[in-house]
Order: structure tokens, then sequence, then C-alpha cells
């Protein structure tokens, strides 16, 4: 008896390059809703906001004169544009570092899944799942320089000398804002390292152990290379957000005091929107747009090498 | 008890998403939001867009527009920063509202009229008499090179409000020169009161607190030559003066709370209403409120105190205005509309009711006011004194651009922390008003 192996139709689809032409064509067309809703309103925008760029359109009126890169030029000189920058790169580097540093040590206390491991949980997402209007009212409130619980707590502690307008300090409101922007973040923060944590390999921390390796050299040596898709993923997310910060700024300075807290986002809302420069805005949330582009492309990049 | 087939979720499904696309077009909705009042489906729909959010103003509001018979009115009531973001696109898009209650100003309504999306009601006014009942001074603010644009309402003062119990009640007297307002305000810091509950986290307050002190030290006519016919400068030694004594020496006398960049004008108003300031630099626009919560309190209003025997100013201006959209298919409607806004039953529900008073001339001998609102009109009518040197203006109103009130807004901010003198204040200003003028 004579056996022919002959492969199954099957497989045979399979392993022809990229399937038989109607496989392409179905493919394509599932794409298309999701393209169409993409080009929709991400490339559509993104293109009429690079038009605006061009010009020097107020928001109302029909004459859209063109200007060419005047708008780009004028940025280049304009002191607010780079102030609101520095507070960017502060919001970034401050927000990102603190909320990793916090994020991480929650995720890390609660590891070994002690007793209310659940309500903890829950207590360190919930501020994520507010609005970012309610968290603005309750900070604002918390500071405030009349009522608030943080002044009176100082008093109460006899550190009359470090109250203040927190708000209203030109040094302090930033970081003021930051503060709570952190507190509303770091719950995402927590939950993507608790479940990271969730994936770590004890067998190795174990055999370090047994290898003579501290705590911290168990932590910065095994747990963390294990974190790294983790890391990144929080990294990435934190600076797209702290480029894109506008929220909390709005609801609880409006970028104020003389401009202390103006951040890219609140400078472009209040030109486009308060002071009738829509051309500049759009120039301005371009550059903001290829700015978090850039770094986010850039900390991928070197995480991946790393 | 029977599961539903695969087909019958296919049809549940359909059926939800024809009910959704078909509210989605409008079905079912007989107003586009906020808060209708309008009756009677068999009259032509009428869309007017309104500030009136708040108590009592919002209850007078609806009652005055159901007066009206000519159409069925779909209101719509949103925040002043709502309608600044999204008035100039809805009335581009020729689907907003027909008509629109924004504020005045270069700076403002400015904007909308030279985009051609506001109606000249020069005609209208002609025709229904309203430059023979309307008050001069809002005619001048809700006109626009020199066509009038829209129908002003709210005829506001900046005010110093004053608790005449607890000030007497502390030992102390009422202020009549800004000399004796350092010593005030020393005097009540030290028997634990707030003087003045004033603060300007707020891109507001400042533009009144800088209308009145610039009001008493330049003079009411000399203001209104430079806000509304750039007639001056803005960095005069009168001017300078003015920022230095309210942002610097007021401040440095105990006059406001410690951190007043960063407390905002509600939050300033609740420690007066709660009685832990004497005074409060507000507008009469808030009457109705501290009437209502400040029961058995016996309030006064005064304005800023006199500088070396100067007059004492209470600024001007108009709150907002009732425009008509160029693309609105009813204007002739809208304008009728506008014109019962201001007929005597009228006037007395905004006047009694929503404790506003209109730029009409009205008699209020058959009105049932309170004492507040009885000095808040007399304020509003000649200023306590002779309207023409009385009664001033608002800074942030006539030739005022976006540029110009930010600059104001943060300028202060700053004199306040002490990163700007008030010099370099007056000099930035007058650049923000230059460069406003030409763009």
């Amino acid at each position: 008896m004579t056996l022919t192996l002959t492969r199954p139709r099957s497989v045979a689809r399979q392993v022809l390059p990229g399937g038989p032409p109607q496989g392409r064509t179905l493919g394509y067309l599932f794409l298309v809703p999701a393209g169409l809703l993409y080009a929709g309103f991400v490339l559509w925008p993104l293109a009429q906001s690079l038009y605006l760029s061009l010009t020097d359109w107020d928001g109302a009126s029909p004459d859209r004169r063109f200007v060419g890169l005047a708008n780009f030029r004028r940025l280049l000189g304009d002191d607010l544009f780079w102030r609101s920058l520095g507070h960017n790169l502060i919001w970034v580097v401050v927000g990102t570092a603190l909320t990793m540093g916090v994020a991480l040590l929650l995720a890390m206390l609660v590891w070994s899944r002690p007793r209310g491991f659940t309500a903890l949980r829950t207590i360190y997402f919930m501020p994520q799942v507010l609005p970012a209007i309610i968290v603005g009212i309750v900070w604002s409130w918390i500071y405030n320089p009349a009522f608030g619980i943080l002044n009176r707590a100082l008093e109460a502690v006899g550190l009359e000398s470090w109250t203040r307008g927190w708000l209203g300090d030109p040094s302090f409101a930033l970081y003021a804002v930051l503060l709570a922007s952190v507190w509303a973040t770091v719950g995402l923060a927590f939950v993507i390292f608790t479940a990271a944590l969730h994936n770590v390999d004890t067998d190795l921390i174990d055999a370090a152990r047994v290898d003579g390796a501290n705590g911290w050299q168990r932590f910065r040596h095994v747990v963390i290379p294990q974190l790294s898709n983790a890391i990144t993923l929080v990294v990435v997310l934190l600076l797209v957000h702290g480029f894109q910060a506008f929220d909390h700024v709005w609801i609880m300075t409006k970028g104020g005091p003389d401009d202390a807290t103006q951040l890219i986002a609140t400078y472009t809302y209040q030109k486009a929107f308060m002071e009738n420069e829509v051309g500049y805005g759009a120039t301005l949330s371009l550059v903001l747009t290829a700015i978090s582009l850039l770094v986010s492309i850039a900390v991928v990049r070197v995480r991946e090498r790393a | 008890m029977n599961t539903p087939s695969r087909r019958d979720l296919f049809r549940g499904g359909g059926l939800a998403a024809a009910a959704l696309t078909l509210s989605a077009c409008g079905w079912g909705r007989t107003e586009p939001s906020g808060t209708g009042t309008g009756t009677g489906a068999a009259r032509p729909g009428l869309k007017v867009w309104d500030q009136f959010t708040t108590s009592p103003q919002n209850e007078a509001v609806k009652k005055i527009y159901d007066r009206f018979q000519g159409a069925a009115i779909a209101r719509s009531a949103q925040t002043g920063d709502q309608l600044t973001t999204v008035g100039k696109t809805a009335l581009a898009s020729g689907t907003g509202p027909d008509v629109i209650y924004y504020q005045v100003g270069a700076g403002n309504a400015g904007v909308l009229a030279d985009a051609g999306l506001l109606r000249p009601l020069d005609d209208v006014a002609a025709k229904y008499g309203w430059l023979d009942r309307l008050t001069p001074f809002a005619i001048r603010e809700a006109s626009l090179d020199g066509k009038l644009y829209g129908l002003p309402n709210e005829s506001e003062n900046t005010v110093l409000f004053y608790n005449k119990t607890l000030i007497e009640k502390a030992g102390l007297t009422v202020p009549e020169t800004f000399d004796e307002l350092l010593t005030f305000v020393a005097a009540a810091t030290k028997k634990g009161y707030t003087p003045i509950a004033y603060g300007q986290s707020d891109v507001y307050p400042s533009w009144w607190a800088f209308s009145m002190m610039a009001g008493n030290l330049a003079g009411a006519q000399p203001m209104g030559d430079l806000i509304f016919d750039n007639k001056g400068s803005w960095n005069t030694p009168q001017l300078v003066e003015a920022i230095q004594l309210f942002f610097v020496d007021l401040v440095k006398a105990g006059g406001f709370i410690k951190d007043l960049n960063s407390l905002g004008g509600p939050d300033a108003q609740s420690l007066f209403l709660a009685g832990k300031a004497l005074m409060n630099l507000n507008g009469t626009w808030a009457v109705g409120t501290i009437e209502k919560d400040m029961p058995g309190q016996e309030i006064g209003i005064m304005a800023m105190p006199s500088v070396n025997g100067g007059p004492r100013v209470y600024p001007g201006g108009i709150g907002s205005a009732y425009y008509i959209s160029a693309k609105s298919a009813n204007a002739d409607l809208a304008a009728e509309f506008l014109d019962s806004l201001y007929q005597p039953e009228a006037v007395k529900l905004w006047v009694q009711e929503g404790k506003i008073f209109p730029p009409v001339p009205f008699e209020s001998g058959g009105f049932t006011l309170t004492p507040l609102q009885e000095l808040a009109m007399g304020v509003a009518q000649n200023g306590g004194g002779d309207a023409r040197a009385n009664i001033g203006y608002a800074v942030n109103h006539g030739l005022a651009s976006p540029g110009f009130l930010k600059a104001m807004t943060s300028g202060f901010q700053a004199v306040v922390a002490g990163d700007k003198t008030p010099a370099k204040q007056a000099e930035e200003l007058q650049k923000a008003w230059e460069a406003g003028l030409t763009s």
C-alpha cells in the first residue's frame, strides 16, 4: 500500500503569502469603517489645523487670510510660548517621575495581596474615574486660602509659616496643580503595575535571594526588568498626558496667576477661543502635537534598545 | 421563561438603532437645550440663547419670555464663557440662535459684528423708538463703529457693599476717604475680620477694582473718552497711582485676605455672605444674592472712597446685550421679541423679580423694592450725586480687546505678587491697548 501525503487545502491557504486575493479584499473591507473614522476624526481635523495655522482666522470671520509661515515665525519669538513649554517640561518630568514612583510603590505594597487588597485597589484607582471637573473643584477647595483644609492642617500642626495661597503664589501654583493631577492619574499607573507584577516570575526572586541579593537588588535587577513593558506603557501614557495637560489647570487656575501655570494646551485654548486668534491657536496645537509625538517615539525607541 | 432568539435580538437592535437615529435627527425634542419656556406649537419658533443661569434672574426671564406671544421661544441658558466659546461657530453655521445675549465691547460682540454674524439694528431701533427710550450710555455700549447692534440690558455698577450691622458691632465707621479706608482695614484686621472680600484668581474681579480706582483718580468722563474713543492713554500718572493705591498700598495695609491671587470672586463673596468680611467689592448684579443670603443684616452700597478730595465714581456699564443673528430667518420676529422685553410689564419683572435694571426710564412707584434695591437703583440713576461725574465706565468695555483684558488680569496678579511695578503694568496696558486697536 502506498501512502501519498497531500497537504490539506486549508493549510495550503494559510501558507500562501498574503492570503488569496479575495481574502485580502475582505480584510481591507473590514478596515474601511475604522479607516473612515480615523480619517474623519483624526486626519481631516489635523489637515484643517495645518491649513488654519497658515491663516490669521479669528474664528468668526468668513475671510481666512493666508499668511504663510507667519504664525510659526511669531511663535519662535513668543515669550509666553517658551514659558508655557518650560512649564510643560516641568509637568512632564516631575509629573511622570512622581506618578511612576507613587504608583509603583503602592503596587509593590499590595503585591502580596494583603487583607483588604480589593478595597485598597478601589481606593487607589478611585481618583482616576473622577471627572476632571470634580478633581479640580475638590483640590481648589483643599488649597483655598480662606477655608481650605491644607492651610488649616498646617496651622493645626504648628506650621503656620508654611501656609500660603497655593494656587495664587506664582512660585507654587504650578506644583500645586500638578500634585492634584498626579493624584488623579496615579490610579491608572497603579493598576497597570499591579497587573504586571502578577506576571513577575517569583522563582527568579527566590533564586536571587539564595544568591545573596538584598531587597533593593532584587527589586532593581529582578523585578524592574520584568516590568519593562509596563513601565514603557506607563511612561508613554504619562508623557502624552503631560504634554496635553489642560483640564485640571483650566479648572483650578486658568493658567494664572500671571501665567505661572500656563501650559501649551491652555495657552492654545486662550489664544484660539478667548482672544479670537484661531490661526495662531492652530499653530500652537500643531507644535504641541509634534512635540508629544516625537517625545513618545523617542521614549519607545530608547526603551526598546534598553 | 422564553429566551429571546437571535432574530429577536436583531429586531430589538434594529428598533433601538432606528430610535437613536430619529432622536439624533431631532424627533421628539421640543427644544435644543436649556430650559424651554415656550408654549403653543402652532406659533413659529425662535431660538434664544442667554446667560441667565442663576436665581433669581433665571425665573424672572422665564416669565418675561413667556409674555411674548409672537413665537414659541426655545431658550438655552448658558454661562458667558460657554457662549464666548460656542457662540461664534453657532452663529456662523446658520443653525444657531436667532437671538443671542452676548457681552458687549470690541473684544466680544465686536468680533461677531466684524465677521458679519450680527444684524445691525438701527432700522429696528427707529421702528420701535428704542433710541428715545434707551439711556445714551447704554446705546454707546451696544454700538460698534457708529451702528447699533444690540439691545442693551443690565444697567449695572461696580460697588463696595458694606455690612453696616457688623461694622457698627465692631465699633468702626464707614470710611469716606482713601486714608480713612487704610485706617479702617488695619482696625478691622485687628478685630479679626477680613476688611474687604476681594480675590482676583478669576479673570474679571481686577477689572472691577481697576475701574473703580481709575474712575476716582482720572475722572468719569476722561475714562469714558479713553475706553470708547481712544482719547488719552493708560500710562498716565493718575492711572499709575490708581494701580499703586489699590494693588499695592491697600494690599500692604491688609485690606484683603493675604492670598488674594488665589481667591476667586465667588469665594470672596462667600466670605462677605458668611459675615467674615466687612465689605465686598462686587456689582449691583449681586443684590439679589446678598438679600437672599444675608437676612437681618443691614447692607449698604458705596463707591471707592475719595482720593485727595476727588470724586467718588461708580463704574457703570451694560452687562450684555441682545443681538440678532445675521443669518436668522426670523429677523422680524426676533426684533418684535426684543421690543417686548422692555414693555412696562416686562420691565417690572426685570426689576422686581430679576433684580436687574434695564437701561430704560421707568416709574418704580408701583414696584415692590427692597431697601438694597432702592440703593442700587439710586446708584444706577445718578451715582448718588451728579450722574456725569459720579457714574463712570468699566475698563473692560468699549474698545478693550481680548489681549488688553488678559494684560489686566495677569498684570494685576503680578503687581500683587510683587513681580511688577504699577508703572510697568500701566505701560504694558498701553501696549496691549494699542495692539488691540491695530489687530
